[in-house]
């Protein structure tokens, strides 16, 4: 049986890594991405992945935000979590469907989260 | 401000009206002054005008008492004479020789049968003075026309022999009054010794037969010609000028007023123009001082008092627009500036407040990344080989995390204890009704809300592990007060498994003796109650942390 994939896009690679761990941990395949433009390109070439998890705050021409909601445009299917730092952003600046965690999440939460969502 | 300006003009009117009212007053003064001297020559000359006319009837009676037929009772030559000096004398109707016992012996007509003068005053007057005697108010008994007596007696040594008799008549001399005239509003009043009035003008038909009013009465016989201030019978107010008979001489009581209206009449006129002239000042002054004050000290005040309310009331761009003209436009011209530099302040203040806030923001943005990071780099280091405690790393830096989040989203000022409590609690709250928080408000510095966070995890972890929580009805609650300035906070935990008390210090003990600040004064007790871990703690906070006494109760 093949595991279900989730792409983590985060700039960070200790955070990154962390990340992966947690969704292996999980029982779940982990695709990595350092930025939106890097996670554009595997989403069109690999198109099992069922869950988006993205850091807010990255280098390049979109960030966590405007890459969820291409996402959410062009793979509706796709589920998304968006996870700052920062504050939490406004409900009209989330795309539909996606949830937010604060930075540094609550591992044991994120794991129970993604697990759901998989379901 | 407005009356002030009106009080203003009214004491630079008052030394006008002060000096106008006493030249008035000086005036008048002078006035009644001439008055009073215009009455009494007046009197004066009425008077000897008087005299002259008794004095010439005198002359002529005595005339007569030397007249040859008259001292030898020529009775026929005496009738002739005394009938052609009557009709030649036009103030005198007859004349008569009369006896001794008052029948009379000859005259200027036929003499009535019975006619007697005996009884008459001025006739025993003049035998008994033996001199000239001028009688009172008398209506003739012979031709019944109003006459003022004459008596002249007859001398033959020093003995009486007869006396001539006549009577002036009172129609003539009224008419040598009227003739002479007087001012408008003015009187001349001539009386005899009863003080019945022989001659007046104006008015003689109405006033002349009649005896002047009792309280008048004494100055026909005054000791001293004199000026009094009367009201006259005929209504009018006068200043009387008066010569009483007493004066040697005097025959007749005269009188001459004046009145006081119309010798006030131009003084009053002027009074009058004075007093409009006065009033229509202090109503163009008045007028002025109001214009004059609306125009360059209410209305500029008035603009500069509305400016700072406006600015008060938030319209920063209210200006006065004033130009520094005067002392009040150079107020408001200053005010202006003072403005502009408060406004360029506050823009400054603004933009370094954004400024600052960008950085607390960035600040809190890195600040939780490392947070992430170190979680991450623990993970690594530990996470294969001791997981467990790992996972209890990981949980106290994310409630640490999270206390974080609440103290920077307020920017480092005072959480609400509840907050705290419950950003520490939201890991373990997946079944939300199990931890009930009661208490009142009370505001946390963050040196107290990051080790107070700490402490709830540490409890909500172990009672997850070991306690109620980890049961499946176990519940908590969390119940604090606050008095005195000192927060009292009770962790129970019920319907748990039996519980047991530690072997060793817990991280809890040991945060709470080493994470609160001195000041704090933190304490705390843990009973290991066999149906659950009862933990007490309390702590200081600052008086001026607790402003807000709202009582609430509600479930986390």
């Amino acid at each position: 049986m093949t595991k279900i994939k989730i792409l983590i896009v985060e700039d960070e690679p200790l955070v990154r890594m962390l990340a992966v761990d947690l969704i292996e941990d999980a029982g779940f395949e982990a695709i990595e991405a350092s930025d939106a433009d890097e996670a554009i390109v595997i989403l069109e070439r690999v198109p099992e992945i069922r869950i988006l998890m993205t850091d807010i705050d990255m280098p390049g021409s979109m960030n966590g935000l405007k890459l969820a909601a291409a996402v959410r445009d062009r793979w509706p299917p796709i589920k998304i979590v968006v996870v700052s730092g920062k504050q939490r952003p406004l409900a009209s600046d989330m795309p539909e469907h996606s949830l937010f965690f604060s930075k540094p999440y609550d591992i044991r939460k994120m794991s129970e989260t993604l697990i759901k969502m998989a379901a | 401000m407005r009356k002030k300006l009106v009080a203003v003009a009214v004491a630079a009117l008052v030394p006008v009206v002060a000096m106008l009212g006493y030249n008035e007053f000086a005036v008048r003064q002078q006035r009644a002054a001439e008055v009073r001297l215009q009455a009494a020559q007046s009197a004066r000359q009425a008077s000897s005008e008087a005299e002259r006319i008794v004095e010439g009837l005198h002359s002529l009676l005595t005339a007569v008492t030397s007249m040859p037929s008259v001292r030898h009772l020529d009775v026929a030559n005496c009738n002739d004479a005394l009938r052609s000096l009557a009709g030649n004398v036009p103030n005198i109707q007859t004349i008569f020789v009369v006896r001794l016992d008052g029948t009379p012996a000859c005259g200027s007509i036929e003499i009535p049968a019975g006619a007697t003068f005996g009884d008459r005053d001025y006739f025993k007057h003049a035998v008994e003075t033996r001199d000239f005697v001028v009688g009172t108010y008398t209506k003739s008994r012979i031709t019944g026309r109003a006459v003022l007596p004459l008596a002249m007696p007859v001398m033959d040594g020093n003995r009486v022999t007869s006396v001539v008799v006549s009577g002036m008549l009172l129609d003539w001399l009224q008419n040598r009054i009227t003739e002479r005239g007087v001012a408008r509003g003015n009187a001349v009043t001539l009386a005899d010794s009863d003080g019945r009035i022989v001659a007046r003008v104006p008015l003689p038909e109405k006033f002349v037969g009649t005896v002047i009013p009792d309280e008048y009465l004494k100055l026909v016989h005054a000791g001293e010609p004199g000026v009094v201030q009367v009201m006259s019978q005929d209504g009018t107010e006068r200043v009387l000028g008066y010569r009483p008979i007493s004066l040697p001489g005097t025959p007749l009581y005269v009188s001459a007023g004046l009145s006081t209206a119309e010798a006030f009449a131009p003084i009053n006129r002027a009074t009058l123009t004075n007093s409009i002239g006065i009033a229509m000042g202090a109503l163009v002054s008045l007028l002025l001082s109001t214009f004059i004050g609306n125009r360059f000290l209410v209305a500029p005040i008035s603009r500069i008092s509305e400016v700072m309310q406006n600015w008060r009331d938030g319209k920063t761009r209210a200006r006065t627009q004033m130009k520094p003209i005067d002392e009040l436009h150079a107020v408001g011209a200053t005010l202006d500036k003072l403005l502009d530099e408060l406004d360029a302040r506050r823009h400054e203040n603004e933009k370094a407040e954004e400024t600052r806030e960008l950085l607390v923001r960035e600040l809190a943005h890195r600040v939780k990344n490392g947070f992430a990071l170190v979680q991450a780099i623990a993970r690594q280091a530990f996470a294969k080989a001791e997981p467990e405690r790992y996972h209890s790393f990981s949980e106290r830096l994310t409630a640490l995390a999270s206390t974080y989040d609440l103290i920077l989203s307020r920017e480092g000022s005072a959480s609400s204890l509840r907050d705290v409590v419950s950003a520490a609690l939201r890991a373990h709250l997946s079944v939300p009704d199990r931890i009930v928080l009661e208490g009142v408000e009370v505001q946390l510095s963050p040196e107290l809300a990051l080790p107070l966070s700490l402490i709830i995890h540490e409890l909500a972890t172990n009672a997850t592990k070991y306690g109620s929580l980890g049961a499946e009805d176990g519940r908590v609650s969390l119940h604090w007060k606050l008095s005195e300035d000192r927060v009292r906070l009770v962790w129970q935990e019920l319907d748990g498994p039996p519980v047991k008390a530690p072997e060793r210090t817990g991280f809890g003990t040991v945060l709470i003796s080493r994470a609160f600040p001195a000041k704090a004064k933190a304490e705390s007790h843990a009973e290991y109650r066999p149906d659950g871990l009862v933990f007490e703690m309390s702590f200081s906070v600052e008086p001026a942390s607790v402003p807000r006494v709202s009582l609430y109760s509600e479930e986390a």
